[in-house]
């Protein structure tokens, strides 16, 4: 090993260009957690993060000293302000979520979240910690790349083609990295009790009632089931802090990672965080094979086609590229489509759930379902 | 410009799957401010969150702090760990008014709500049972007081004293057939706050 080596081995795990698709895919998950994670705090909004709550701003300003990204602390202190970050993140959030003005959405979704988080931190939860966090290394990937209106919009400006171009991972390393820290760190911490070792961890954890969601069948609650799910959980954390990274193991790694955050959700009642954990696993999932699960995904839904005649090239483009159900009909006598606007709509159709066309592929896009 | 219209051959499914086309190249000084932005930040992340306190790495942080609580970077990965709690445990607030009268205003309890309400409700248990409840966490004790305070005031009557009580009961090991047992439930006044008539607005 030498010096060079080093080098280009960097060099080709973190600048080495890949497909945008993974890192997209994250960003739609991370949007729709931070939308999820919201409606859950909106009936409550006013008293963990208002002025009359049960933690003001100066309380928390005197408990968690220093600088602090909070735009709390330059907004004035009432409710209506408290309210208008609410709304502010929904927006944000849902343009990060579709992709539209994707940097600037994300580095809004970013300083809200962390916002909140830092207006009170005592209600923040691993989980929420790792969305901050993920979230920062969000503004710097190339999010919006794929999956995204703005993708679509540069088609139609002639900036792109068709395909997705390859683009510098870095900021999805770090990502990455961030999720096997969370894994490795619980795992070596996890390490130093003795409850973890001699395997009654999860007997005392699933003891505790204030965790407890859904009934779990008694066979499960033994102490011997519960010594094998304390020493499983230890070698999952393990492998998804370490092993993950070698290919043959990953899907395997990734599948088990799965059921352990299935089975937490089922049985604790600590929301969002399993699904922020597992939102992190589509970084690691090649985009080929994500493309293959996706066409595979389509065969099974078997969606009703939709015929279009575009008059442009870039309109054919930017239905082609679209066209994620795979429902895209080009063909003669179908309705026209050249604008903007007539494109946008044709869009939009593509993603509806019900119109399209009859099996001689000629019918009308604009046709109701009735011709099923 | 605009391109001359023309139609594309129909796409297969098969075709999602096809290489990228192109890689977008980035420039040499694009490269070297993403590895120095990329060394930075795995030294601070992981300096930050590895669990060990020895004086380099105590050191390492002091020096990094200030980035790290700004942007919101700091991180530690502890779930249960070294050793999950052993308490089950809530808070409650005892409320005197005016008259005299007293009564029991308890945080949501998770145990006590339905599937839905405890998923919405969850941060109560993260508030009271993990933070509040701490004599470290004493700064949150007076404004949880009035906040209470206002929550239980009525037209007709206020509160004049809240009194925040911790309550406790330990799981213990299990027996030697696995049996569960838990230790009698406890509690215990931990705080006193007399209510100010500016509390209630």
């Amino acid at each position: 090993m030498s010096l060079k080596s080093i080098a280009r081995a960097w060099n080709e795990f973190f600048l080495e260009p890949i497909s945008p698709v993974p890192i997209a895919l994250f960003r739609i998950l991370y949007a729709g957690i931070v939308l999820l994670d919201i409606a859950l705090l909106r009936p409550d909004w006013l008293i963990w993060f208002g002025p009359r709550g049960l933690i003001t701003l100066p309380t928390m300003e005197q408990m968690e000293t220093g600088a602090r990204l909070d735009v709390f602390r330059f907004l004035p202190q009432t409710e209506f302000w408290t309210n208008a970050v609410f709304w502010m993140l929904l927006v944000s959030a849902l343009f990060l979520l579709v992709g539209l003005y994707t940097r600037a959405a994300s580095i809004a979704t970013f300083i809200l979240v962390a916002s909140l988080h830092q207006r009170n931190l005592y209600i923040v939860h691993s989980g929420d910690t790792m969305l901050r966090v993920t979230g920062f290394f969000l503004m710097f990937a190339p999010a919006g790349a794929a999956l995204s209106l703005d993708r679509l919009r540069n088609i139609w400006r002639g900036r792109e083609g068709v395909t997705p171009v390859l683009r510098a991972p870095w900021a999805q390393r770090i990502i990455q990295v961030e999720m096997c820290l969370l894994y490795f760190m619980t795992f070596w911490s996890k390490s130093m009790g003795a409850s973890w070792v001699n395997g009654t961890a999860v007997y005392y954890v699933e003891r505790l009632e204030q965790f407890r969601r859904f009934p779990m069948p008694d066979f499960l609650r033994s102490l011997p089931m519960a010594k094998l799910e304390t020493w499983f959980t230890l070698a999952v954390e393990f492998s998804l802090g370490t092993l993950v990274w070698i290919k043959e193991l990953r899907y395997w790694i990734l599948l088990a990672g799965l059921l352990l955050h299935l089975g937490l959700e089922y049985s604790m009642n600590v929301p969002m965080f399993q699904w922020i954990a597992l939102a992190l696993y589509v970084t690691f999932i090649d985009a080929a094979d994500l493309a293959r699960a996706w066409s595979w995904v389509r065969r099974a839904v078997n969606a009703r086609p939709v015929a279009f005649a575009p008059a442009s090239a870039r309109a054919a483009e930017v239905l082609q590229a679209a066209d994620v159900f795979g429902r895209l009909r080009l063909a003669d006598g179908a309705p026209t489509v050249e604008s903007a606007a007539s494109v946008a709509k044709a869009v939009l159709r593509l993603w509806m759930p019900s119109g399209g066309v009859d099996s001689r592929g000629m019918m009308s896009a604009a046709a109701p379902s009735r011709s099923r | 410009m605009r391109k001359k219209p023309q139609r594309p051959a129909e796409p297969r499914a098969e075709e999602t799957t096809q290489p990228h086309a192109v890689a977008a190249p980035l420039s040499r000084r694009a490269r070297i401010a993403a590895t120095i932005f990329v060394a930075f930040h795995l030294f601070a992340v992981i300096t930050w969150a590895v669990p060990l306190d020895t004086p380099l790495i105590v050191q390492c942080r002091e020096a990094i702090k200030g980035y790290m609580l700004w942007t919101g970077l700091f991180q530690k990965w502890d779930m249960f760990a070294p050793d999950p709690s052993k308490l089950n445990n809530y808070v409650s607030a005892n409320v005197v008014y005016r008259d005299g009268r007293t009564a029991e205003w308890t945080f949501p309890r998770m145990e006590n709500l339905g599937y839905v309400d405890k998923y919405f409700k969850e941060r109560y248990r993260k508030y009271a049972s993990d933070n509040l409840r701490l004599d470290t966490r004493a700064a949150l004790w007076p404004d949880a007081a009035r906040y209470i305070a206002r929550a239980v005031a009525t037209p007709s009557d206020a509160p004049v004293e809240i009194d925040l009580v911790r309550h406790w009961s330990e799981v213990l090991p299990p027996g030697p057939h696995g049996e569960d047992s838990s230790s009698p439930w406890t509690e215990f006044t931990f705080y006193r706050y007399s209510v100010q008539p500016g509390d209630l607005r």
